[in-house]
């Protein structure tokens, strides 16, 4: 018995602004992983010798690297916080019969994503 | 989640704070010494495999959804390939310096 699947076009996520943003978050993964690759490349140069570390920082100043970079910032920021401002329909918390409301847990992340950011920015710049 | 939590201010001391030196210059003993650390070997290898796996599966699903369905196999491999191809990458990297 075969069954009948109504076929989906391939153009359906620009039929609603809901769909759209929705594959546009999808696709921000491409920048996550594009940033991988750029921190495997930093990782090997600072691991190196301080002339290939020297040429590291000196391509980060070139047009390419400062617009890439704030390409995927644009992007990786957008997946953060649409992704920060879902955690509360995920992990819903009770304190006994009482649910925790949703800001507190927004709160909390956005707290915690204001305390990694400075530990990072402490190890790698220092106080 | 890692990638949401960690990569911002990555961006933001690589393409910003180094190359405009807003916060002096960052040696590269500083660096160096940073990166040899076991300990901050192992933490980069978590930060870098699984935002690798994160794109894989987003990737994957999002390319099949907007019509690659045909073609869903290789899409699968190639993508959870490239996220084990670049695991492996790390893991050696880390493992040389």
């Amino acid at each position: 018995m075969t069954t009948y699947r109504k076929p989906v076009s391939n153009t359906w996520w620009l039929e609603s602004k809901t769909y759209f943003f929705f594959v546009i978050r999808e696709f921000t993964s491409l920048f996550v992983a594009g940033y991988c690759l750029f921190l495997l490349v930093f990782i090997a140069k600072a691991g190196d010798s301080q002339e290939s570390y020297a040429t590291l920082v000196l391509s980060l100043k070139s047009p390419i690297s400062i617009v890439l970079h704030l390409i995927s910032f644009t992007f990786i920021l957008y997946h953060a916080i649409t992704w920060f401002n879902l955690t509360p329909k995920i992990m819903v918390l009770h304190v006994g019969e009482e649910r925790i409301p949703n800001a507190l847990i927004t709160g909390a992340v956005y707290l915690s994503w204001g305390v990694v950011s400075l530990i990072i920015s402490w190890l790698i710049l220092g106080g | 989640m890692i990638s949401a939590m960690v990569f911002p201010m990555l961006l933001i001391i690589t393409g910003a704070i180094l190359p405009f030196e807003l916060a002096g210059e960052v040696t590269f003993e500083r660096i160096h010494n940073a990166v040899k650390n076991p300990v901050v070997k192992l933490v980069l290898f978590f930060v870098i495999a699984l935002p690798f796996f994160h794109w894989a599966h987003r990737f994957r699903f999002t390319l099949i959804d907007i019509g690659l369905k045909p073609i869903s196999f290789l899409v699968s491999l190639l993508c959870y390939g490239g996220a084990i191809t670049g695991t492996i990458v790390a893991a050696f990297i880390l493992w040389r310096i």
